[in-house]
């Protein structure tokens, strides 16, 4: 099954007719289909499901099949089709999957479905270019892929990592059964044990005597047997469920360990921030007050400067202080006395009047002294004033640097953290969660122990009591026929289960050397893995002590587990084909699942990895499997990844995403030497679509 | 490396392994429920269990 073609119409996101044609198994294997979030690249996954099955996963609105924009681009009464068509080469033969949906759009937008006379179809091509209708379209895909294997083919990149959890040991082992083709052999198993029962009903109801108490042993066994058997099954689940769960925990808490170092870091530098803050406002306050208390002497020495220049002149000038002081003039016309003793005459009296007169020089001088003090008082409290703000400008500022500080610190831990982010209360519940489950796992186990030693009773005590009633009946023409008829089903049905079980450890064992030369091949580094006997994955780190040991492994190390893994399922897939066709051309039965070449096809399966396996991965992978089809976003294909499959590249496609906007708002990327639209932003739109656009090469 | 006819010998020595012990009764069956299976693999398994036991009724007397 290698892909040729992919049609779509009006499918989803996608408005109108496009046509994704694949590279083909080579040199350059590989298909690129570059996306923005949003622009439908799962949308281009979900085709290939819906066109094979009729089914969409993990989307919302999954019963809007058509786009929104054709839809209103149609008239009233008008009719919108989507669909989807998958051309896939099966050698030189050619099958064509076709899917359509019809809608009638009624007043006020809505849509009715409306009869299809072909809603699904395979069209066969043979390698003489004859085209046929397959008789059965739906057991047509089941045979090439069964539903329940496309899981393996086409998957989103955030489930891949599921895959390889200890939990997902059922799917892997169902998955497997399935490629082996084993069905048959289950069903036979399971009529085989009808028939068994049966005939020990029919046994029960003639046996007399003897024979009667024992086959009532028997059922009363048997009954006992299926009651510890559910019991048994219930607790292996549980277990199973358990382990999972602490498997998950484990892995977030190993994830955690370099986040819980950048948290720890963001909450000091959150503490930094606020003390920071508090001494910034402190600061801010502090000097709001002193402006507000002294602020009106800021300019004091201007003010004050001339005046007191004007009183220092005055006093150069021998005016300040002034010669005679009031009192004294006073007390010499009071006494009638000159200074030298002599009284006064008339002329001295008036001339001592007229120094009187001029009483208004003292007057001014206190004035003046009195000015000059208090200008030096209000110049000294500018003098505290400006170192005041000075000191209080000075911490403002430090403070606001050291908030500025924080700030720049927190931003670069947020980027750091980024997708990392959780709380250190949410781990520490972990870890909390993590002793409750190990607790609950202990006692799972005790219950698996309990409950599997109890069937291994019962199993022991039925073996005797059948190999008793076959002594008992051996004899007995009616009753020991049938006894044989039970013992060689019993037997058949034995040796078809040892087959089977045999047949999967074989294929486990196949299994896992790919998986560990996948392995080699595509991580490119010191890891053991392993497809355990149990169909799990896992996978172990040299320690300390140069031993390999279990520990969480990183959500990049399970995607690449899984990738591997399923690169080996296709190596099998391969080799299946291969003997499907042999036995085809014998003129054999040939099995249910025909295998042959398949593809992968994923959607964001490198967003997690980091710059070595982005490296090694994309190249090694698309080595090891026949075709290769890339659904990422730009940012997670320019750089390693790109530079690692820029040779292998067969086909690029490029999915023009249109959103409602200003036309300033449109993105554009560069590929393969071109510039193509990505976001296109569309001022008349209501809705989003996604045109695609193929790049050339 | 596992070649596939490595595997391909392993499973052909399985089912030798697995039919070992039965005798040419049981064979019989085995055959007979694996062709019913695939005969009516496209159909509803409800009449299996009954020609199965049908036919080991007629082998095992």
């Amino acid at each position: 099954m290698i892909l040729r073609t992919l049609v779509l119409e009006n499918f989803r996101q996608v408005n109108g007719r496009a046509e994704v044609r694949f590279a083909p198994p080579g040199d350059k294997n590989v298909t690129v289909v570059l996306g923005q979030n949003g622009s439908g690249k799962t949308t281009l996954l979900n085709a290939f499901l819906w066109c094979l099955y009729g089914e969409l996963e993990e989307m919302e609105n999954r019963k809007e099949i058509v786009c929104h924009k054709a839809v209103q681009d149609a008239a009233i009464g008008g009719q919108v089709v989507g669909g989807v068509s998958l051309v896939v080469a099966d050698g030189p033969r050619v099958y064509t999957v076709s899917r359509r949906v019809t809608y009638q759009k009624l007043d006020g937008g809505r849509l009715e479905e409306a009869a299809q006379q072909r809603p699904f179809w395979v069209d066969i091509t043979d390698e003489k270019g004859v085209t046929t209708a397959a008789p059965d379209a739906i057991q047509f895909v089941q045979q090439m892929l069964p539903r329940g294997l496309s899981g393996f083919f086409f998957f989103r990149g955030e489930d891949m990592e599921d895959l390889a959890l200890q939990e997902a040991q059922p799917r892997l082992k169902k998955g497997v059964t399935e490629f082996l083709n084993v069905t048959l052999l289950d069903q036979a198993i399971s009529h085989l044990k009808t028939v068994g029962k049966d005939f020990g009903r029919e046994l029960a109801n003639i046996a007399v005597g003897g024979e009667k108490v024992f086959t009532d042993d028997i059922e009363a066994a048997e009954g006992d047997l299926e009651a510890a058997g559910t019991r048994l099954e219930t607790a292996k689940q549980n277990d199973l469920a358990l382990r999972g769960q602490r498997e998950v925990i484990e892995r977030h808490l190993a994830e955690s360990e370099e986040p819980r170092r950048l948290i720890e870091a963001r909450l000091r530098a959150e503490d930094r921030k606020a003390s920071s803050e508090k001494q910034e406002e402190e600061a801010r306050k502090a000097l709001a007050t002193a402006i507000s208390r002294d602020g009106f002497l800021w300019r004091a020495d201007e003010v004050f400067a001339q005046p007191l220049k004007l009183a220092e002149e005055a006093v150069k000038r021998g005016e300040i202080p002034t010669k005679i002081k009031p009192t004294f003039v006073e007390d010499l016309l009071e006494r009638g006395d000159c200074v030298c003793g002599r009284p006064l005459d008339d002329d001295a009296r008036a001339c001592l009047l007229k120094w009187r007169g001029a009483e208004g020089l003292a007057a001014m001088e206190e004035n003046v002294n009195e000015f000059r003090n208090t200008a030096r008082g209000f110049l000294s409290r500018r003098g505290r004033f400006v170192q005041d703000c000075d000191r209080l400008r000075t911490a403002w500022a430090e403070s606001r640097v050291a908030v500025r500080q924080a700030e720049e610190q927190l931003s670069a831990i947020k980027s750091e953290l980024a997708g990392r982010d959780f709380g250190i209360k949410e781990l520490d519940a972990l870890q909390k969660k993590l002793r409750v489950v190990n607790d609950d796992i202990t006692k799972a186990s005790i219950e698996v122990a309990e409950a599997g030693g109890v069937v291994a009773a019962i199993e022991g005590r039925l073996a005797k009591l059948r190999a008793d009633l076959a002594r008992l009946v051996k004899d007995n023409v009616k009753t020991g026929a049938i006894q044989r008829r039970y013992d060689s089903t019993e037997h058949v049905r034995a040796a078809l289960v040892a087959m089977r079980e045999g047949w999967l450890a074989i294929v486990q064992g196949y299994l896992n050397k790919q998986l560990q030369a996948n392995w080699q091949k595509v991580a490119q580094l010191a890891r053991q893995v392993e497809f355990t006997p149990e169909f799990q994955l896992s996978i172990k780190e040299l320690g300390p002590d140069s031993q390999w040991t279990t520990s969480a492994p990183s959500s990049a190390n399970l995607r690449v587990l899984a990738l591997c893994f399923v690169s080996a399922l296709i190596k099998l897939a391969k080799e299946i084909g291969v003997e499907a066709k042999q036995k085809a051309d014998a003129g054999q039965r040939v099995p249910m699942f025909q295998g042959g070449d398949y593809p992968l096809v994923m959607d964001a399966p490198f967003a997690t990895m980091d710059k070595h396996f982005k490296r090694a991965v994309p190249g090694g992978l698309r080595g090891v499997v026949p075709q290769v089809v890339l659904l990422s976003s730009y940012d997670q294909w320019s750089g390693e990844v790109e530079a690692a499959l820029r040779t292998a590249v067969g086909a690029a496609y490029v999915l023009e995403l249109h959103v409602p906007g200003k036309g300033d708002e449109g993105v554009s990327i560069p590929f393969a030497g071109q510039k193509f639209d990505y976001v296109v932003a569309e001022p008349d739109a209501m809705t989003d679509w996604t045109t695609i656009r193929e790049v050339t090469l | 490396m596992e070649t596939w006819e490595d595997i391909q010998g392993k499973k052909a020595q399985l089912l030798k392994d697995s039919v070992a012990e039965l005798d040419q009764g049981e064979r019989d069956i085995l055959s007979k429920a694996l062709a019913l299976e695939w005969e009516n693999r496209n159909l509803r398994p409800s009449e299996f269990s009954k020609q199965l036991r049908n036919f080991i009724q007629q082998v095992v007397q």
